[in-house]
């Protein structure tokens, strides 16, 4: 089962378009969850705005306010709630569907941020020249995440994993999927 | 000197053409946000996707209703 939360997926239940016959998924990456934190902030601090300004003893401050019919407030206030759940789903699928998959043949990045950006990248295995990773920071280093970079040969582009849970074992799973294609090929 | 309360009738309009205005371009990218999730559903197939849909629908409804609401509500 996969879970809405989980970074770091062996053996997914998932397909993908163009994926091949008998093509195994054997790890699929997101960002670690934590690197959420700040929408999930700005979220709540959206969420609790409003009752702040209903609430608090400045209400005054704003005689404008006491002008408005009940049913305009009303709506502004339900719409403010509106836009803070959508700010929560569009930063949700954001991170749900910035994805980085690893099968027996490839791998593949998807990235997805923002309304109106999508990019999606591929390279068989083959491809792969050098795979490293670095893990710098104080978040990083207690969390165990960090960036895994893959260069590929020729003129297509380098594979950039971000924020990536347990690089480390991303980084041998990849490198010994490449030795044993290297194995096949000799 | 002026009388506050004389402009209120011209300031709810105002606000009501504000927000008309605002929920139309919300509603437009709410159609634009749901392509989107359409598009990634198929690329990647999972139970979560369907969910992510559905909310996504749920949030065309909800900006439509809240656009119909401006207009004939307040």
């Amino acid at each position: 089962m996969l879970k809405i939360t989980e970074a770091y997926v062996d053996r997914p239940q998932i397909r993908f378009k163009d994926q091949e016959e008998g093509e195994v998924v054997l790890l699929l990456l997101r960002r670690h969850f934590f690197t959420n934190s700040a929408w999930i902030l700005g979220a709540f601090l959206l969420f609790l705005l409003p009752l702040v300004f209903l609430l608090s003893p400045y209400k005054s401050m704003f005689p404008f306010m006491e002008l408005l019919p009940g049913r305009f407030l009303f709506l502004i206030i339900l719409s403010w709630y509106h836009f803070s759940l959508t700010f929560i789903l569009i930063s949700f699928v954001g991170w749900f569907f910035s994805i980085d998959l690893v099968t027996d043949r490839r791998i593949l990045d998807i990235d997805y941020w923002g309304l109106l950006f999508f990019n999606v990248s591929e390279t068989p295995l083959s491809n792969i020249q050098d795979v490293t990773y670095n893990i710098s920071g104080l978040p990083q280093t207690i969390l165990n995440y960090g960036n895994l970079y893959i260069q590929t040969a020729g003129t297509s582009a380098n594979f950039d994993f971000l924020d990536v849970p347990n690089p480390a074992a991303v980084h041998d799973l990849i490198t010994d999927l490449m030795q044993r294609k290297n194995d096949q090929h000799a | 000197m002026i009388n506050t309360p004389d402009f209120v009738p011209l300031i709810l309009l105002g606000l009501k053409i504000l927000m008309m205005i605002t929920f139309g371009i919300y509603l437009f990218f709410s159609v634009i946000f749901l392509q989107k999730i359409r598009l990634l559903s198929r690329i990647i197939e999972t139970k979560v996707s369907s969910w992510v849909a559905l909310c996504a629908f749920s949030n065309l409804i909800l900006t439509l209703l809240f656009l119909l609401a401006s207009i004939f509500v307040i």
